[in-house]
């Protein structure tokens, strides 16, 4: 598991690395870029990715007590998250197409939307691969001595959340 | 199948100390929005943007990964990437920053 985080995270540093060149060579449009974007949706979507973290890691923390219910609770209210996450994104798209701004407006919406879009398929990823682990911790698969299954899931779910820590300040508030 | 029985356990130590991670890095966030947001963009407005990253990763790291009693290698490649990349967006934009034709 943990090599495909690495993985995951050398993916998102290339994409990182790719943005900021790119912020080097148009610094006009990723200047005037991040003002024009809807920093209500960027700082809900932080707040559901933390409150989400959260949750995981009660569930991890529930499972090593055995509180089979409590940790399932969890993963739901993670699972739960995930899909507030899309539903905020697709409100921030259809606000941007609102505004006039799509991936074809200049190279700081070329750049937002391919990071955009990237994150969002992993949190489509994490959120089905959450809801498979609350079914299979339903079904009694997770123990307290043996739970690799559910951490492995909860890593993977705190990289997308560590991923967008440093993605919401680069593209929603630094200028 | 082996089956468990669920203990009842409420109100676990670790349990308070996620919600006090969690209620800190819910405050850093809305206190670096506004410090992003207010005012014209200054090298030390992303500085201290990029310092919340930092200590907002640590957390997330140390605390919901649970990285802290982890073996040094997966720790410290996790807290360097994120070091490494916070450092590179910090340095770009305070460059741009400093070079911009007012």
């Amino acid at each position: 598991m943990w090599i495909f985080i690495y993985a995951e995270l050398t993916e998102f540093g290339f994409f990182f690395l790719a943005f900021l060149v790119a912020k080097l060579y148009f610094p006009e449009d990723f200047h005037a870029g991040p003002s024009q974007l809807n920093t209500l949706a960027g700082l809900l979507n932080t707040l559901v990715l933390l409150t989400s973290s959260f949750c995981i890691a009660r569930a991890v923390e529930a499972i090593k007590h055995g509180a089979q219910r409590r940790t399932v609770v969890w993963l739901l209210c993670t699972v739960a998250a995930g899909v507030t996450y899309c539903l905020i994104k697709a409100w921030e798209y259809q606000w941007n197409a609102a505004m006039g701004l799509t991936s074809r407006t200049n190279y700081f919406f070329t750049s937002y939307y391919y990071l955009m879009f990237n994150h969002f398929l992993h949190v489509v990823i994490g959120t089905v691969t959450i809801l498979a682990t609350a079914v299979l911790t339903a079904l009694g698969h997770f123990t307290p001595n043996s739970h690799e299954g559910l951490e492995g899931a909860a890593s993977y779910w705190h990289m997308i959340d560590l991923v967008w820590i440093l993605l919401f300040p680069l593209v929603y508030v630094l200028r | 199948m082996p089956k468990f029985q669920p203990i009842r356990t409420t109100g676990t130590k670790g349990g308070e100390n996620l919600r006090v991670v969690w209620l800190a890095l819910v405050g850093l966030t809305l206190l670096s929005v506004l410090i992003g947001e207010s005012g014209q963009p200054s090298v030390t407005g992303t500085v201290f943007v990029c310092l919340v990253v930092v200590l907002k990763g640590r957390w997330v790291i140390r605390e919901f990964m649970n990285l802290r009693n982890a073996a040094p290698l997966p720790r410290w490649i996790v807290t360097g990437y994120f070091l490494v990349m916070t450092f590179l967006v910090g340095g770009a934009v305070s460059y741009l920053q400093l070079t911009a034709i007012p």
